[in-house]
């Protein structure tokens, strides 16, 4: 029993306990708190594990960004009658029945993990955020750094072969967050009401919506085109 | 790579000049450059069609084929987008569109994990965008949401299935993990956890196909917006998600000897029934149509069953995966033909959507509504599986594939249950061959007796020249479906290592 | 780029995917039990932030059993991160609709579409 050891045992038993909480309590604020110390000490685990930059990607996107996110969804729609959320007791049946079974198949499963193949890559150095960078120009660098070995096939491989590069994925990444920027700039805007035949603007559908409710278009260029550049 | 890079290029293009009101209109042109444009390069690429190259590795006919399949289907949702209605979002819808018809080329020719995710989470966003956009569907707000929260669970489950596959085969690239599987690291230990991965990325991508316990949204989803919309969701996704359970079940797990083979069984015998026998009672045609497609799917899986129980030498006539692809082709064809006839039909200013709306299409005084009620009923002839059109030598080649692996001569402990996959299949053929003659029924034989309502009416746009394209490929691969099949078959996984052959019965020994 | 007590002993995988095991199941029943648009999209980021931890552990140097080219998994992990928060953007955008249309985010009442 480490270091190493004792910061698992602390950053897995943050993990589950908040994960477990947030199914747990029936209010929408404290679920949206679980989740911030669940995906912050799963963070921590990534740092234990040696990704560091997926780590700070996890502390700066999804803890400073998604759950941010997540937090105003919550104080835009709780209102009083909804902050709890009442579940029936066979809703809970239902859950709990498909956790249960969830649950022991994947702990059956995963306690027989294969036993690894190759020795640990004990010598294998970090991957650095600049190799990571490197990788997303489509360009690999494993052939430089020693000491790699892809897991099947022992033949002669070339550095191109040991994976895959990035470049690609990336710029698909790319469009993927436009489009859900202009969508998303499309849906939190006012629209008319669905029993409103006509093509003309409606009104506010909803008491929340403050944003400019006659001009809809131009707000939504306006974050477009933000989004574009 | 060219094709698909152009195709990103107009979407974004699109979506820019989405921002700017006085050059909106240009995102039309661009947009149908583009699909041009991508359509041109992949001819120039592959010599317009030698998909049947016998020298070519399987994965680059299937990508090709993809490929073309994509962007014969931009083109038709291209022309079917009325630019009438959603003018005011048309730059947006048309990226979206091409966005959608991109992740579907990129599934198809993806040669590791990452693109597959990335690309089937192209059509997902790019589909529930468009749901959102449009203003035709009656409930709009539903169907997108309904639509979202169960596509990004779907990707949710997929993704973790996907870890372990990555972590049991060790690579992200399709040919090492095809690999890995196939020398045992499915089954490393216990099989257990290969088949939960195996398990997982099914349930994943079962969404994407509508397979039966997952199914349930497509109904409500597609009576919620739009004919177009309905038709991209019928089509993309499922084609993006078979091709993905072609690369990953068919071209990796299957090698690692897992009895996968059980559980698209059942899927297959579930999903067929429960779609054929729902559509029974349906009057709105889009959900007939919705309920239609997920029978569809279980069709296809029941090739998919024949070709994981029984590997084929190349080229083999009746090999399952092939037949797959085939029914595919001839079901995107027939489907995106149908909804782009019922796109252009209107009653007065309102879109033509339950079954009495057709009424006596047939017997109009106009000519374009007679040529929509006759292509309508081709496709719905086709769709049925009524001889001589494309969806007839589909479902022969389905059912052929799963009788031979029944009819084998070895000593296949498999033999009776595919037998009887296959004569389930064909007592549902016989079941949905009804409510497809009751919407070729509605439009011939009944008089249009509604005296409010105004006739119907077909709106010139592009979508006719798209319906009769439609048409004319159903009726081409029904008469001369032999080259198709071969380009298909060309296009079927069979470089996957052939360890095991018969022995998939019994849960396989431990290594 | 070292943690100095990187190498002190190493943590077995199984210990790992113990944990993501965990983050998918609560996901899941998050999800069953939860009849509200934000409760289902916390849901799905367990889910998700699930298969991040099974990818990153598979593919680390530091976890006794993975050996697996660290880069690999990595960034997959890094991909599915930059999806999760633009997919929850646009939930959170149709959660505000959808409170806008029917005044409520409780699934159970968004159900106008049937038959």
């Amino acid at each position: 029993m480490d270091f190493n050891w004792l910061f698992f045992w602390i950053l897995a038993a943050i993990t589950v306990t908040s994960a477990v909480a947030a199914v747990l309590t029936t209010h929408i604020v404290r679920m949206a708190f679980y989740l911030v110390v669940c995906l912050g000490a799963v963070a921590g685990l990534f740092f234990l594990a040696g990704a560091y930059f997926v780590g700070a990607m996890q502390l700066m996107i999804y803890v400073g960004g998604t759950v941010v996110l997540i937090g105003f969804g919550v104080m835009l729609t709780a209102r009083t009658p909804f902050v709890r959320m009442q579940t029936t007791p066979d809703q809970w049946l239902l859950a709990m029945v498909t956790a249960a079974t969830l649950g022991a198949m994947l702990l059956q499963a995963t306690l027989r993990y294969p036993k690894p193949i190759e020795p640990p890559g004990i010598g294998e150095p970090a991957v650095s955020p600049g190799r990571l960078g490197t990788a997303f120009l489509g360009l690999r660098l494993e052939a430089a750094s020693s000491g790699t070995s892809s897991q099947t096939g022992g033949d002669g491989e070339d550095a191109e072969s040991l994976g895959v590069a990035y470049l690609l994925p990336f710029e698909l990444v790319s469009v993927h967050l436009l489009a859900v920027l202009i969508g998303a700039a499309y849906l939190a805007r006012p629209r008319r009401r669905p029993d409103q035949e006509t093509g003309r603007e409606g009104e506010h559908a909803g008491a929340e919506r403050s944003g400019p409710g006659e001009e809809p278009r131009p707000a939504a260029v306006a974050i477009a085109s933000g989004g574009d550049s | 790579m060219i094709p698909e890079l152009v195709l990103g290029m107009g979407a974004v293009a699109c979506f820019c000049l989405g921002a700017f009101p006085t050059v909106r209109r240009a995102s039309q042109l661009v947009a149908w450059f583009a699909v041009l444009f991508a359509g041109a390069v992949v001819g120039v690429q592959t010599g317009w069609w030698h998909g049947h190259a016998v020298s070519e590795p399987w994965y680059a006919a299937f990508g090709n084929l993809f490929r073309w399949m994509g962007l014969g289907l931009g083109l038709v949702l291209l022309a079917s987008m009325r630019p009438g209605a959603s003018e005011r979002h048309e730059a947006e819808s048309l990226g979206c569109l091409l966005s959608a018809i991109l992740g579907l080329m990129l599934v198809g020719g993806a040669a590791d994990l990452i693109t597959l995710f990335l690309g089937l989470e192209l059509i997902s966003v790019a589909s529930y965008i468009l749901l959102y956009l449009d203003r035709d569907g009656p409930r709009p707000e539903e169907a997108a949401g309904k639509y979202f929260y169960l596509s990004i669970l779907s990707s949710a489950v997929f993704l973790y299935g996907l870890s372990y596959l990555y972590g049991l085969g060790g690579a992200l690239r399709l040919d090492r993990l095809t690999h890995a599987w196939a020398s045992g690291a499915g089954t490393l230990g216990d099989a257990s956890l290969g088949a939960m991965a195996a398990v997982l990325v099914l349930a994943g991508l079962a969404f994407k196909i509508t397979a039966v316990p997952f199914h349930f949204y497509a109904p409500d989803v597609y009576q919620g917006t739009s004919h177009v919309n309905a038709s991209l969701l019928s089509v993309l996704p499922k084609a993006a998600g078979m091709a993905a359970i072609i690369k990953l079940l068919l071209g990796i797990m299957v090698g690692g000897g897992l009895p996968l083979w059980q559980v698209t069984l059942a899927v297959a015998v579930l999903t067929v029934t429960v779609g054929n026998v729902i559509a029974l009672w349906q009057t709105h045609l889009r959900r007939l149509l919705a309920y239609s497609s997920i029978a569809h799917a279980g069709f296809m899986l029941i090739g998919l069953t024949a070709a994981m129980t029984y590997r084929r030498p190349h080229q083999h006539p009746w090999d399952g995966a092939g037949a797959l692809l085939f029914y595919l082709v001839a079901y995107v064809i027939a489907t995106a033909g149908a909804f782009a006839a019922l796109s252009v039909l209107r009653r007065g200013n309102r879109p033509v959507e339950r079954l009495d709306d057709l009424r006596g299409l047939a017997r109009s005084n106009a000519t374009a509504p007679r040529f929509i009620a006759w292509s309508l009923a081709a496709f719905m002839f086709s769709l049925a599986g009524i001889p001589p059109l494309a969806g007839f030598w589909g479902k022969l080649a389905v059912f052929f594939s799963a009788l031979d692996v029944g009819a084998s001569p070895s000593e296949n402990p498999l033999r009776s249950r595919l037998l009887w996959l296959a004569v389930i299949g064909a007592v549902n053929a016989a079941i949905g061959a009804a409510y497809y003659l009751r919407v070729v029924g509605a439009m011939f034989f009944t008089e249009d007796d509604a005296q409010d309502r105004q006739q119907a009416a077909v709106v010139a746009t592009p979508a006719v020249v798209a319906v009769f394209a439609c048409l004319v490929l159903t009726l081409a691969i029904g008469l001369s479906p032999g080259s198709w099949f071969q380009a298909a078959h060309s296009a079927s996984p069979t470089a996957v290592p052939t360890i095991v052959e018969v022995s998939l019965d019994t849960a396989p020994a431990t290594h | 780029m070292e943690l100095p007590l990187a190498h002190a002993s190493q943590i077995p995988l199984i210990a790992y995917l113990l944990v993501g095991s965990v983050l998918f199941v609560t996901g899941i029943t998050c999800m069953i039990a939860k009849r509200n648009l934000i409760g289902i999209l916390i849901g799905i980021e367990l889910i998700l932030n699930a298969g991040t931890v099974n990818l990153v552990a598979m593919s680390s140097p530091f976890v006794a059993g993975s050996g697996l080219p660290a880069l690999d998994g990595q960034v997959f992990a890094l991909f599915v991160i930059l999806l999760a928060a633009a997919e929850a953007a646009a939930a959170l955008a149709i959660a505000l609709t959808y409170y806008g249309g029917y005044a409520t985010i409780d699934v159970d009442h968004g159900d106008r579409l049937n038959g």
